[in-house]
């Protein structure tokens, strides 16, 4: 308040308000001018130069902007296309592992029928060898018991056949054929 | 040159003398033989003259056995022989083979009786496998 009084009470005793205010009419004019001369020049030298650089680089930002929506885009269609090229993998792999497990399982299907036929033949063989091994020993058998038997009764039979014995012999033969 | 007396014909004359009961057959049949030079043809006559006998019912049956046989199982074969040819006379041609060991074999003519051990272990033989 004290300084607002001061001000006041000296600018009315010189009568001007400019000198009361510290300033110099001519230098201020004098500044005015180079002040204009400095925007003039600014604006004709400096200014055009500075917009064409921020011009250009702003279309070089508009540039890149669009660079990058692009860029964007494309990465988002290459992104989809790569999620689409994913989904389309990962249901052909698990197609794929389906259709190898299903092969792999009637493989292994095939493979254990096979082995199950193969198993079962050998074993048929094994049965029908046995089988011809029991028939040939029984045949064998069969035929050497005979031998032994004729030999037996050839030995036994011409000591132990008497005339007496003989005749029965002769009288039931006889009445068989009768 | 006299004409060859055939063996069929030689054997029916020479039954009919024998069915006759006539004697010197043999005798007759040895000259014939001697004379004629047909001494080889003996067996085949005397195996002819059998056979015309049997049309003229009297059978000659060879038979082997064993053991010599008893009268009893020669009159059981004499018996058995006229039923199997209708024969009113038989005689046997005897003959021991111990390697027939037991039974007897009857041979007339056209047919055979083999009832013998040996047989039968030959059968018995023959059904090896």
């Amino acid at each position: 308040m004290n300084i607002l009084t001061q001000f006041g009470a000296e600018g009315a005793g010189s009568g001007d308000v400019l000198s009361a205010l510290g300033i110099d009419w001519k230098i201020l004019i004098f500044q005015i001018i180079a002040f204009l001369i400095l925007v003039w020049f600014l604006g004709k030298f400096v200014f055009p130069v500075l917009m064409k650089t921020i011009d250009a680089r702003q279309a070089e930002i508009e540039a890149s902007t669009k660079a990058a929506s692009a860029a964007e885009k494309k990465a988002a269609k290459a992104e989809a296309d790569i999620d689409k090229l994913m989904k389309q993998a990962r249901k052909d792999a698990t197609n794929i592992v389906a259709t190898a497990r299903e092969e792999a399982n009637a493989a292994l299907e095939a493979a254990d029928a096979k082995a199950k036929a193969k198993a079962d033949a050998i074993v048929a063989q094994a049965h029908e060898e046995i089988q011809k091994d029991v028939i040939a020993a029984k045949k064998v058998l069969h035929n050497e018991t005979i031998d032994l038997v004729a030999a037996a009764t050839e030995k036994v039979v011409g000591k132990a056949v008497s005339g007496k014995i003989d005749d029965s012999i002769i009288a039931n033969a006889v009445k068989e054929v009768k | 040159m006299a004409m060859r007396l055939s063996r069929r014909k030689l054997a029916s004359y020479l039954a009919d003398e024998l069915v006759a009961g006539k004697k010197d057959v043999a005798t007759r049949l040895a000259a014939f033989l001697i004379d004629t030079r047909r001494i080889r043809e003996l067996p085949l006559i005397v195996r002819d003259i059998e056979d015309a006998l049997v049309s003229r019912g009297v059978v000659v049956a060879d038979v082997d056995s064993a053991h010599q046989l008893s009268s009893d199982t020669m009159k059981l074969l004499e018996r058995y022989v006229k039923e199997q040819t209708n024969a009113k006379q038989v005689h046997f041609r005897t003959s021991v083979d111990e390697t027939l060991l037991g039974g007897v074999r009857v041979n007339v003519p056209g047919q055979e009786l083999d009832a013998t051990l040996r047989r039968k272990l030959t059968n018995l033989k023959a059904t090896k496998v």
